[in-house]
């Protein structure tokens, strides 16, 4: 699948896709539509395997997807072509933003937007924590009522609230009591 | 790949004796990117410990609005990183901050690819894993506590501050919101 016209291809497709890139996994499935579907670059599940990959490595999991794709596609050139391609345009915007950002911070204007940005920023922080939040709380839950199965089944314990498996009450007999009745 | 390695420790080198202050946005760099596992706001945390507690390179403040820029801007949240490194050095730090926040994670990308299949099966990778997951709940919430104290609110603020929660929770995009938060700051703030 390698050759010189195909890292271009691969520059500027993931180019095109870096300027749109919102929303961490919104983004894999923009990513999935361009590699798999249209372009071929592979197929759907070399696509999920990457993607498992790249969700457990370090990193931004929408940049490393795009590295897997351009890797598979066309070796380490291919991973650095679209790897890049898709980071330009956030380091160009931020870029530019970081500037006016310097010299435009004092301005009334920019101190209102920043004032009420600042506050949306917390709602978005909050938001996660609510939503990863809810996930853990169904493990901790999960992890809970799994817990307080061990000692629940109170028919293993004879009538001396010995643990016996059952033994006793199955056959009648009490190992505890065996001999002296 | 090896190559690549090589290229790397060298220009670590040549930034170490160069430059301290780049040298010291690289490490910091660098270690962010290596530890932002989970999606999202997995690195925001780190970033916060580490530029604004440990290196006081910005107050909470500034460093709120680098990530209300990151918000903004496409691409990962970490891309604050640039804001970092133009508000530490310029250009140059704009550049050397960006390039030591995706470059390790990169390389881990390109060695591990190959070998994935194998280690995705063993049990320590799927602890691992799970152990960096489960730390990252009280991680953000750390997060949403410090931005939280560092706001003066005000009765407005905290309207906009909830209508704001009430629609990220309700699955509203993230852009809207910042879009009609914006517009509303400007008009009431």
């Amino acid at each position: 699948m390698g050759s010189n016209t195909g890292v271009k291809d691969l520059f500027l497709a993931f180019l095109r896709l870096g300027m749109t890139a919102f929303g961490g996994p919104v983004m894999v499935a923009y990513i999935r539509q361009i590699a798999v579907n249209r372009r071929q670059w592979l197929d759907e599940s070399e696509f999920r395997n990457g993607v498992a990959l790249c969700q457990s490595l370090p990193g931004a999991t929408a940049m490393q997807v795009a590295a897997y794709v351009g890797l598979r596609s066309n070796g380490i050139t291919g991973a650095l072509a679209s790897y890049v391609g898709f980071g330009l345009p956030a380091f160009v915007i931020m870029l530019v933003l970081s500037v006016l950002y310097i010299n435009y911070k004092s301005l009334p204007t920019a101190v209102s937007l920043f004032n009420g940005l600042q506050v949306i920023v917390i709602a978005i922080i909050v938001n996660a924590v609510y939503s990863f939040g809810r996930g853990m709380i169904k493990s901790i839950m999960n992890i809970a009522f799994a817990l307080s199965f061990l000692d629940r089944d109170q028919s293993l314990h004879c009538h001396h609230n010995r643990r016996c498996g059952g033994d006793c009450i199955r056959s009648g007999h009490c190992p505890c009591c065996i001999g002296k009745n | 790949m090896l190559i690549l390695f090589l290229l790397l420790a060298a220009c670590l080198a040549v930034l170490y004796f160069t430059d301290d202050g780049l040298f010291d946005l690289t490490t910091i760099m660098m270690q962010i990117d290596l530890f932002a596992f989970g999606g999202g706001f997995a690195s925001v945390p780190l970033m916060l410990q580490k530029i604004v507690n440990v290196k006081a390179w910005m107050g909470y403040r500034t460093f709120m609005d680098g990530i209300a820029l990151g918000q903004i801007t496409p691409g990962p949240i970490v891309i604050t990183a640039t804001f970092v490194g133009y508000l530490r050095d310029g250009l140059s730090g704009a550049l050397i901050a960006t390039l030591a926040v995706f470059t390790p994670s990169f390389l881990i990308l390109i060695c591990v690819a190959p070998f994935f299949d194998r280690v995705k099966s063993t049990r320590y990778f799927a602890r691992a894993t799970d152990g960096i997951l489960a730390s990252f709940l009280g991680l953000i919430l750390y997060v949403a506590i410090r931005f939280s104290i560092a706001v003066p609110w005000d009765a407005l603020k905290l309207l906009l501050g909830i209508a704001a929660l009430a629609a990220l929770i309700r699955k509203v995009d993230i852009l809207y919101v910042v879009a009609i938060g914006s517009i509303f700051s400007l008009f009431f703030f």
